[in-house]
């Protein structure tokens, strides 16, 4: 028994739990009085008759649990329903969605990284500067202020003031919005780590060896305190997730976010439920990853035998 | 003649406390110079301050001359160019000294480069020589290994080999063998000496172990509280102390003369047996099979009886306390105390009413935020209950049987010393009238003149209450003037068990001889001994 | 902190401290009706009349942003409160009685807090339906696990102390332990949560109204002022900028002011106090 093996238990708990998820938010999208049938009726466009039979059609007459025993069989399968307000395949529209989130994604978390470690590093080697100050604001601004409030504030500064960027289409301004949450989360952990770090005994042998305080910094501060990023990445992903689906409305991309949102607003079911379910799936996948990550970085939790004192 | 490295008038201030006032001392080219104290005495400060080492809130003022140059008038730039180069430090934890991210091979190579312009290969190469010069077996594959793959031992070698990377004048040392077993202890002191010889190294060897120094240094300053109370050869100062602190230390650390028995009481019942007993505790990894800690281990204890059990850390001592009070159940074999079963969780307030525990770390087993009348009023409340006044009345009467003054009951515990803090735990134990009394190294963490105090305290409770002892610890001479048997103990398994004055004058076990020799006030030239080879 | 902070703490009490005045003080503060639309005075600058200026549908905007000040922090502070009862209690009952009911409950929480809690929220307002109760609701039920984790996390370490070791050893039972070892630290921490949590609430629920599916549409909160002045933000940017501003501050001040409450209710600082 080993690595493998703890894995492959890991996994079988993270997919009992993406089943539960998506048996509850089946649920929970049900349980709403009044379907779309009855949203069409409502709007006037088919009479009493039609509706029974849109009802019909699209199954919503059965019991909840074999709604959802049919809808699991056909996600397994790749087949994710159509959407019922427009007809198309789930499954097309969530892939359609899906490269503009994951770059917006993507690059907001690279360049919030990049961020947030340059600065906790600056903070640490300049202590008395400016620095310290503008991680603490950092932090502050990104945790209490809600993302749509920076992104209005950048909207209103760069778009409707300076004009430098059109309100619409435009990826800097989001990326730059969301990588500074995704910096403020990190930075002023890593701080207070890196800080921590530098009092323990290694970092005391090392400057009794008469090493550069930047090669102490990068060598043997920076890589004892990583895993406390590691130990962030749930934080970390949940504000991605929810910046970008802000961002996403605010400045009209088309990505998963605005995919989401208008699915809400129309109750069309089966979009909400992939979209939500393939964001579950993200999030669970993203902590497997971490697992394997803290492994890489800590050599200690990588091997089997060890000294035990 | 010119010493090498002159202090004067050094004060160190740490916090509100002066942790060194005012002193000076001188080491000389190719000399060893001892520095004894106990703790809070401000010998590792005095270490520290030396290469500007000292924690950021620490201030320092006084002169250290270094080859004429004042060390504590330079900057960062210019201490950093000594450290290392001409002043190497040793320290006193190998485990948390080394960064546990990089191989050993890295941080030698580091430490190489870091003072002289050569080649990765050619540090390599140079770090291989450092090992093989300090002992460690097979030092090529040694170099790719982490620290946490190295045992105690090998972590200081490493952290000696680094430290002489660029052939440094003086050598530091606070502590070095503080957190080393025994055996190994003797190990690296020997090869201290061997280095510091044969290099014709000066040397600056902190300790609170008087053993350690007297085989090492050729002169020793003694301090406490700050200040250097006596400064002399080696020799003079450890035979023939002229301070009466320094007196008492050495008293504190001679074995108890022979002859001197504990007594026995008339043999009554069987108070504890253990019937081949193995202890197991599970793995950290899943799948693994339980790790197994103390194999097949046998002991009857009679009432009134006192047992200590010896064994280095690992041994398994200490688990096997743990399952005599039943904190742990035997994978194989009986465990009956009194002839209770002490892990059966039914009968766990009668089994606290008869045996009781003595923790080793007196920080974790009191409560801090609870006052030390509430911690003496709990097993009061569980066993006895009764009105306020009546607890407080027997919380007090215990406070004095254990050497306290009652006023200290409205306390937290980190009011108190460590001395102390082991009193009230010894009280708290106390608290439920038990007949056997199980203390888990309870001396260990303390200095030497408080540990002969809280010795004789739990001889004298012993007496006065007609108890039955088992007594754990890792220093044998502890247990001649504790126990009349003894049973030692390496990695699980009984290597020695029988009367204690036995043991001590005729050890047959090698590895029980190791633990006596090293225990023992020997003689200078004992760790020349080639028996004290690579670990 | 550095001393610079110094005056920032002020202007966040103070902040605070104007909001709650206002949240109690509600219509009386009012001389315009927040709903009623003039269509004559749209995208007003700020004038005498109207103090903050107007929005693309004539409505004061100062007016408005009264208006949602007492529901806006009523539904934050509901939230919370439902979130450590819920939380607390229920982690506190798994882990003391232990076994299955503990891996239910857990397990639960688990589910729930895999989704990142505006997520959540979003969903579960689906199922509810817009209305006051239904936010408070959602919000509460979205950060539950956090308190839940942290009562589970103090539980433990406590557990795993010397001292809790020694009495059982002394013969204590599981209830007494609890009470005397366990309890007194769950309230330092859980009030550290309740800081952390509260200015998240006040978010998530801004965020909810932003996308529509707060409380019911005709009563402004922040974030449905917000959102409706956010179309017409070339026309009319002061309707956009006074709110937005006003929430930052708000959610600000409120997080500032929590980690002074943190700091001031820290559990390990009778330990430290006394060790200086």
């Amino acid at each position: 028994m080993n690595a493998i093996s703890m894995l492959s238990v890991a996994m079988l708990r993270q997919l009992a739990k993406i089943l539960s998820i998506a048996f509850v938010i089946f649920l929970l999208v049900r349980v709403v009085p009044g379907d779309i049938a009855d949203m069409y009726a409502a709007r006037g466009d088919y009479d009493a008759h039609s509706v029974t039979q849109i009802r019909e059609r699209l199954g919503l007459n059965e019991s909840l649990p074999s709604q959802f025993g049919q809808w699991a069989q056909h996600a397994v399968q790749g087949d994710l329903g159509e959407s019922m307000r427009f007809g198309t395949p789930v499954g097309a529209m969530l892939t359609g969605a899906l490269p503009s989130s994951l770059v917006l994604a993507a690059a907001s978390l690279l360049f919030g990284l990049t961020l947030g470690l340059t600065l906790a590093v600056l903070g640490l080697v300049y202590p008395k500067s400016r620095v310290v100050s503008c991680i603490e604001a950092l932090n502050i601004w990104s945790i209490a202020v809600p993302t749509f409030c920076t992104g209005i504030i950048g909207i209103l500064i760069f778009s409707v003031g300076l004009k430098w960027l059109p309100i619409r289409g435009q990826m800097l301004l989001p990326i730059l919005i969301v990588g500074m949450d995704v910096a403020g989360q990190i930075v002023k952990p890593l701080y207070i780590e890196l800080k921590e770090t530098s009092n323990a005994a290694f970092v005391r042998t090392a400057r009794a060896k008469g090493l550069s305080r930047w090669r102490i910094a990068w060598r043997h501060i920076l890589p004892n305190s990583l895993s406390v990023i590691v130990a962030l990445s749930g934080v970390i992903l949940s504000g991605l997730i929810g910046g970008t689906l802000t961002v996403e409305v605010l400045f009209s991309l088309p990505g998963v976010g605005s995919l989401t949102l208008e699915a809400i607003r129309g109750r069309d079911y089966p979009v909400i439920q992939a979209s939500v379910l393939a964001l579950a799936f993200s999030v669970v996948l993203v902590n497997l990853l971490t697992v394997f990550l803290h492994r890489l970085i800590d050599p200690r939790l990588a091997r089997t035998n060890g000294i035990t004192s | 003649m010119n010493a090498l490295l002159s202090i004067s008038n050094l004060s160190v201030c740490y916090g509100e406390k002066l942790a060194v006032d005012g002193i000076s001392l001188d080491i000389h080219a190719g000399e060893a110079v001892g520095v004894i104290g106990e703790s809070g005495s401000g010998k590792s400060m005095t270490a520290l301050a030396i290469l500007g080492l000292l924690p950021q809130e620490a201030k320092m003022s006084g002169r250290i001359l270094y080859r004429g140059q004042d060390l504590a008038s330079l900057d960062e730039n210019g201490l950093r160019a000594l450290r290392g180069r001409r002043i190497s430090m040793v320290f006193q934890d190998p485990m948390n000294s080394l960064n546990p991210l990089m191989t050993v091979g890295a941080q030698m190579v580091e430490a190489v480069r870091a003072h002289a312009a050569v080649t990765v290969p050619e540090a390599r190469s140079c770090a291989h020589e450092l090992l093989e010069e300090v002992g460690l077996p097979q030092p090529y594959t040694q170099l790719d290994r982490y620290p946490f793959e190295l045992s105690g031992g090998q972590q200081q070698r490493v952290m000696i080999a680094m430290a002489l990377a660029s052939k440094p004048e003086l050598l530091i040392a606070d502590e070095p063998t503080t957190a080393l077993d025994v055996t190994t202890q003797a190990q690296v002191l020997a090869l201290l000496r061997r280095i510091q010889r044969g290099r014709g190294m000066a040397m600056l060897f902190v300790s609170h172990d008087l053993h350690a120094v007297n085989g090492l240094v050729d002169r020793v300053a003694v301090m406490q509280k700050g200040k250097v109370l006596e400064c002399g050869s080696t020799d003079q100062v450890m035979q023939r102390p002229t301070h009466p602190y320094t007196q008492s230390l050495v008293a504190a650390n001679k074995p108890v003369m022979a002859g001197r028995r504990p007594s026995s009481r008339q043999v009554t019942g069987l108070a504890i047996a253990l019937d081949s007993v193995c202890l197991e505790y599970r793995s950290a990894k899943m799948g693994q099979p339980p790790h197994r800690v103390v194999h097949d281990v046998s002991v009857q204890l009679r009432e009134g009886a006192a047992l200590g059990i010896v064994g280095e850390s690992g041994s398994g001592k200490s688990t096997l306390a743990r399952a005599v009070m039943g904190m742990l159940s035997p994978a194989a074999g009986s465990v009956r105390v009194l002839g209770m079963d002490p892990a059966d969780h039914r009968q766990r307030r009668k089994f606290a009413s008869h045996c009781q525990f003595v923790f080793q770390d007196t920080t974790g087993s009191l409560n801090p935020r609870r006052t030390i009348a509430q911690t003496l009023a709990e097993p009061q409340q569980i066993h006895a209950p009764d009105t306020a006044a009546n607890m407080a009345r027997r919380s007090a009467v215990l406070m004095e049987e254990v050497g306290l003054e009652p006023a200290l009951l409205t306390r937290y515990p980190h009011q108190l010393s460590g001395g102390q803090r082991q009193r009230i735990v010894i009280a708290r134990a106390l608290a439920t009238n038990p007949r056997i009394l199980v203390c888990d190294e309870p001396v260990s963490a303390l200095d030497a003149t408080v540990r002969t105090q809280v010795l004789a305290l739990i001889a004298r409770l012993r007496q006065e209450r007609n108890l039955t002892l088992v007594f754990i610890g890792h220093d044998l001479t502890v247990m001649e003037s504790v126990a009349e048997e003894t049973m030692v103990l390496k990695k699980g398994r009984v290597v020695e068990y029988g009367a204690t004055q036995q043991i001590f004058s005729a050890p047959k076990h090698v590895y029980t001889q190791s633990l006596m020799a090293f225990g023992r006030w020997g003689d200078r030239d004992e760790f020349a001994d080639p028996k004290y080879g690579a670990n | 902190m550095a001393r610079s902070w110094f005056s920032w703490h002020h202007l966040a009490y103070a902040m605070v401290a104007v909001s709650l005045l206002v949240a109690a003080c509600g219509s009386a503060l009012l001389a315009l009706d927040p709903l009623e639309q003039n269509l004559l005075s749209r995208n007003l600058a700020p004038t005498a009349a109207h103090w903050l200026g107007t929005d693309n549908f004539g409505r004061d905007v100062y007016a408005r942003m009264i208006a949602g000040t007492r529901l806006t922090i009523v539904v934050a502070f509901l939230a919370t409160v439902l979130a450590l009862a819920g939380g607390a209690i229920l982690g506190m009952i798994g882990c003391i009685v232990g076994g299955l009911l503990r891996t239910v409950i857990y397990a639960a929480f688990d589910i729930v807090r895999t989704m990142p809690p505006i997520l959540l929220s979003l969903a579960l307002m689906v199922a509810l339906g817009v209305g006051t109760s239904s936010v408070i609701l959602a919000v509460g039920i979205a950060y539950m696990p956090l308190f839940a984790y942290v009562a589970r996390a103090v539980y433990e370490r406590e557990m795993a102390s010397g001292y809790v070791s020694a009495a059982r050893v002394i013969g204590a039972g599981p209830w007494a332990i609890a009470t005397r070892h366990v309890l007194p630290n769950i309230t330092g921490a859980m009030l550290t949560q309740i800081a952390i949590v509260l200015p998240r609430a006040v978010t998530t629920e801004s965020v909810l109204s932003f996308f529509g599916l707060g409380v019911s549409p005709e009563v402004p909160t922040w974030g449905r002022v917000i959102a409706s002045a956010v179309e017409f933000a070339e026309q009319t940017p002061t309707a956009l900028l006074f709110p937005v501003l006003a929430l930052a501050m708000l959610t600000l001040s409120l997080a500032v002011v929590g980690d002074r409450l943190r700091e001031h209710f820290d559990p390990l600082r009778p330990a430290v106090e006394a060790r200086a």
